[in-house]
């Protein structure tokens, strides 16, 4: 992993950043929502003390039962109904009014009904079924025989529904004599359908007293069943509906963002005003929304959805109110899955009893937008710090990266060349580990680069310094020649000579490297037929190395003068360079191997391979092989390798422009110098 | 009248061996140690033959100054450099200041001795009738090997002893391959391989200098040069 990927690696650390800003914001989001809670809480209470003082406007028109009369837990509801009812036994109009159903409870029989306020008018439209319909005999009597349909209003008055025929029907009700009456305010018409009729009912609301409730009468087989939900004898529930002065009671709390409802102790709503979202609230970006409601709502989605309906008597904070006590719930809102609705329950009480509840609604759009905002800013902020952050870092680290690059580079190119490099260093002004780093490298470069010279010139500085001292022992050996000297005296003083001069060839050898640099100098590049100089310089290979056998391959020996075997170069230094390579691979060569030369006439460069059998090439030292003084080869020979021989080539190699290569041979067999020469070269 | 030769040689045992090995060929020899005193020798008398070493002392190149001091009192003073310096820089350096031949310092005794007398027999075959000399002639090249001349188009070529000496084993036999080892032998030297073709190279160039055609001088590759009619 570069410098570059690490660092990047740690910069996301940085991406903390945003999540701590969003625990941050989660938790004034909670803190929030108490805050909510508390003052929707102050605020429900104050509106219900100050709806305690007006209780009048809380109740129904008209005489009203006392609560306590009352079973707590039902009602009969009524909903408002926009445009008026027309009575002719259809529900066109009554389409958007849910139905409330009944059961019996053997299951045997069912109706349902619907109950509409448009004015003062009161509308009921009942579904019932019944297997066989039997109409009322008038003979018999007026509303007494007959399948019929019982509403029963306040004040123990009973309407009586029975049709002689399917159209409009008369209401009646009996007075405690017994007599019946008719009672012309209602309109009614009953209509058959299939498996039982339906009815539908206009009533001046004034006739319900507050009370409302209906039964069935079926008779079938000559047996009379009476089912509904008012039982025989029992008093109907309260009648409720949403009438116009309880909200004209609470209008005048109503405030953005607040709902308020008002709820019959038994838990039915009778007045409701006001949007629980704040209107016009200044939102942030669609996207930033959504994703900060997400982050925020993850947490919150086991929250029961807000229910629908009238009938609020089931909600956790209705029952708290019902117990006098403040209630609150968190609902889903079902439509906005990102949104959520506080809702706060208080009971009215008027002269200790409840006589409604109060229900305030807010969103949680409330804090939500505000925290939104909060985020966006945030959002904006950490994006922006953090984007500045990655980039310093990625400038930083690409500028530590191109220093240690540098430093790399340089290093590479000292152990390529180490003459070039000791002054080319690269140095800064950032007075930093990396710059002491470079400094070391460039002292220790130095050193290297001064012993290495040392050692190079040390051969050239031995032989010179070793040639005076070697010229006074041949002088004084030669002078010994012509002084008369006994038989034991001479065989010394022959040993004497022998010994120096191959003392003298030693330090010849020693500085050979130094004098070739010496002939590079002076070389000048002719035209050289390369197969030719191969040709002839093998056969004299042949003649001085008898121990090798020699194989010379890769060209056509008839046409050896073609031109693609021209080259520009110095001869006298090619076959120099051959020399050696050729004196490397006999020495290392066994008794009776081979030592094969390739030649190789390419478009543009021309390659000579030596190859031999014999020892293979330690692979550690195969870079330092064409260094001055190395030697990595076990010779076969016993002969001292002082390692200039391949130094030498790749001297001459160079002053060409070419390359020098050593490497095993694929099958492991040997070793296979290859020499590639450049057709153009620049000195040409 | 023994020849007069002056050692310029800041090691006394070399000056010392060489001045035994030449006083026994006859030779009247006389040593200086640095080049001020043999400036002052010289200015009384000049010597036969000057074997002059490069570094004297302090000096580094006093030989050089030497050299050239001597070549302006005599043209024909024969000079010969020894040193212990073998680079090629030197060499032409020295050939250039004018002396005869440059030997480094592992040439051995009778080697010197052979160059010494072949430069007094150049010296003295100049003075004498051409009459008795011997030429030899090879197409283009004529050689007068008692005069260690050589001409080729019978314009004359400076060269030194050294290099007439391969010339001539080369132009003796035209064809036959000569190997670097008997040039050297024909030379009276002992070098490496290395400057016996930096020798023939030089010798190319001097030719060439008279004839841009001139390829009388083949290498075989590998084994040696011949002469090529």
């Amino acid at each position: 992993m570069t410098l570059k990927k690490q660092l990047v690696c740690v910069s996301l650390l940085l991406l903390s950043l945003p999540w701590a800003g969003c625990q941050y914001l989660k938790e004034m989001d909670h803190s929030l929502r108490l805050g909510q809670e508390a003052s929707l809480k102050a605020t429900t209470e104050v509106i219900a003390q100050a709806l305690a003082q007006t209780p009048a406007a809380l109740l129904p028109q008209g005489d009203y039962p006392a609560p306590e009369a009352l079973t707590a837990k039902s009602g009969f509801y009524c909903y408002p109904l926009k445009g008026s009812i027309w009575v002719d036994g259809y529900d066109e109009e009554w389409r958007d009014v849910p139905w409330t159903l009944f059961q019996s409870a053997e299951g045997l029989h069912s109706s349902k009904y619907r109950c509409v306020i448009s004015g003062d008018q009161l509308g009921l439209f009942f579904s019932v079924d019944d297997g066989q319909v039997i109409y009322n005999n008038p003979a018999r009597s007026l509303a007494s025989n007959g399948d019929r349909l019982i509403v029963a209003a306040g004040a123990g008055r009973e309407y009586v529904f029975t049709a002689v025929a399917p159209g409009s029907v008369t209401a009646r009700y009996f007075t405690e004599q017994g007599e019946t009456y008719r009672e012309s305010r209602i309109d009614a018409v009953w209509m058959d359908r299939s498996k039982g009729y339906q009815l539908e009912i206009k009533m001046p609301l004034s006739l319900a007293q507050g009370q409302l409730d209906y039964r069935v009468v079926d008779e079938a087989d000559n047996k009379i069943s009476h089912y509904g939900p008012l039982l025989e004898n029992g008093t109907p529930p309260r009648f409720v509906y949403q009438t116009p002065a309880a909200r004209q009671a609470i209008m005048p709390f109503i405030q953005p963002g607040l709902r308020l409802r008002l709820l019959e102790p038994g838990g039915l709503l009778f007045a409701s005003a006001g949007n629980p979202e704040a209107q016009g609230s200044q939102q942030s970006h669609w996207l930033l929304s959504r994703f900060y409601r997400a982050l925020l709502v993850s947490s919150r989605q086991d929250r029961p959805a807000y229910p629908d309906g009238v009938d609020f008597s089931e909600r956790e904070e209705v029952q708290a109110a019902l117990a006098g006590q403040t209630g609150r719930s968190w609902y889903r809102d079902s439509q906005r899955s990102s949104h959520q609705i506080l809702t706060m329950a208080a009971p009215v009480i008027h002269e200790g009893n409840p006589v409604a509840i109060l229900v305030a609604e807010q969103s949680s759009e409330q804090t939500a937008g505000l925290t939104d905002q909060a985020f966006s800013r945030l959002f904006l902020l950490s994006f922006a710090v953090i984007s500045l952050t990655a980039l310093g870092l990625l400038a930083y680290a690409n500028w530590l990266s191109w220093r240690i690059r540098r430093l790399n580079r340089a290093a590479q190119q000292a152990l390529v060349d180490p003459k070039e490099v000791v002054d080319r260093y690269p140095t800064s002004f950032a007075n930093d580990e990396i710059d002491n780093l470079t400094r070391s490298y460039s002292a220790l470069m130095k050193r290297v680069h001064d012993y290495t010279d040392y050692l190079q010139t040390l051969a050239r500085k031995l032989s010179h310094e070793l040639r005076t001292p070697l010229a006074v022992i041949h002088s004084s050996l030669d002078n010994l020649t012509n002084q008369a000297l006994d038989e034991p005296s001479r065989v010394y003083q022959q040993r004497a000579k022998d010994g120096a001069l191959r003392l003298g060839s030693l330090i010849t050898a020693m500085s050979e490297s130094r004098r070739v640099e010496e002939s590079i100098e002076q070389a000048e590049l002719e035209r050289v037929n390369i197969a030719a100089l191969l040709l002839e310089i093998t056969e004299a290979y042949r003649d001085t190395y008898q121990q090798c056998r020699f194989k010379l391959t890769g060209f056509d020996k008839k046409a050896v003068a073609a031109e693609q075997n021209v080259l520009m170069a110095a001869p006298d230094l090619l076959v120099q360079m051959l020399d050696k390579l050729v004196d490397n691979a006999c020495s290392f060569t066994p008794p009776d191997g081979t030592v094969e030369i390739r030649f190789d006439a390419a478009a543009d460069e021309i390659r000579i391979a030596v190859s031999n059998d014999g020892p293979l090439l330690p692979e550690a030292m195969q870079s330092q092989l064409f260094d001055n003084l190395v030697s990595v080869r076990e010779s076969n020979g016993g002969r001292s390798h002082l390692g200039m021989g391949l130094h030498i080539v790749d001297l001459i190699v160079t002053f060409h422009q070419g390359s020098v290569v050593a490497a095993n041979c694929p099958d492991d067999a040997g070793v296979v110098f290859t020499v590639t020469l450049p057709r153009s070269s620049g000195r040409a | 009248m023994a020849k007069r030769i002056a050692i310029v040689e800041d090691e006394p045992s070399i000056a010392e061996n060489y001045r035994d090995a030449l006083v026994q060929q006859g030779y009247e020899v006389s040593l200086y140690p640095d080049r001020r005193s043999a400036m002052q020798a010289f200015d009384q008398v000049l010597p036969d033959l000057a074997l002059i070493d490069i570094g004297l002392g302090d000096e580094v190149e006093g030989g050089f100054e030497l050299c050239r001091d001597l070549r302006s009192r005599s043209k024909t003073l024969p000079i010969v450099f020894l040193s212990a310096r073998e680079s090629e820089f030197d060499k032409v350096s020295g050939l250039r200041l004018g002396a005869d031949d440059y030997l480094t310092k592992d040439i051995s005794l009778p080697h010197v001795l052979a160059r010494i007398v072949a430069l007094f027999r150049r010296i003295e075959a100049l003075t004498q009738p051409e009459a008795e000399e011997e030429i030899i002639e090879r197409g283009k090249l004529t050689l007068n090997k008692a005069r260690m001349t050589v001409a080729w188009e019978h314009q004359p070529l400076d060269i030194t002893v050294t290099e007439f000496w391969i010339i001539r084993d080369l132009a003796r036999y035209p064809g036959q391959v000569k190997s670097r080892q008997q040039l050297m032998e024909a030379a009276n030297v002992i070098l490496d391989d290395n400057t016996i073709t930096s020798h023939i190279k030089r010798i190319r160039k001097k030719f060439q200098a008279i004839d841009d055609e001139f390829d009388a001088i083949k290498t075989a590759y590998g084994l040696g040069y011949r002469w090529h009619l």
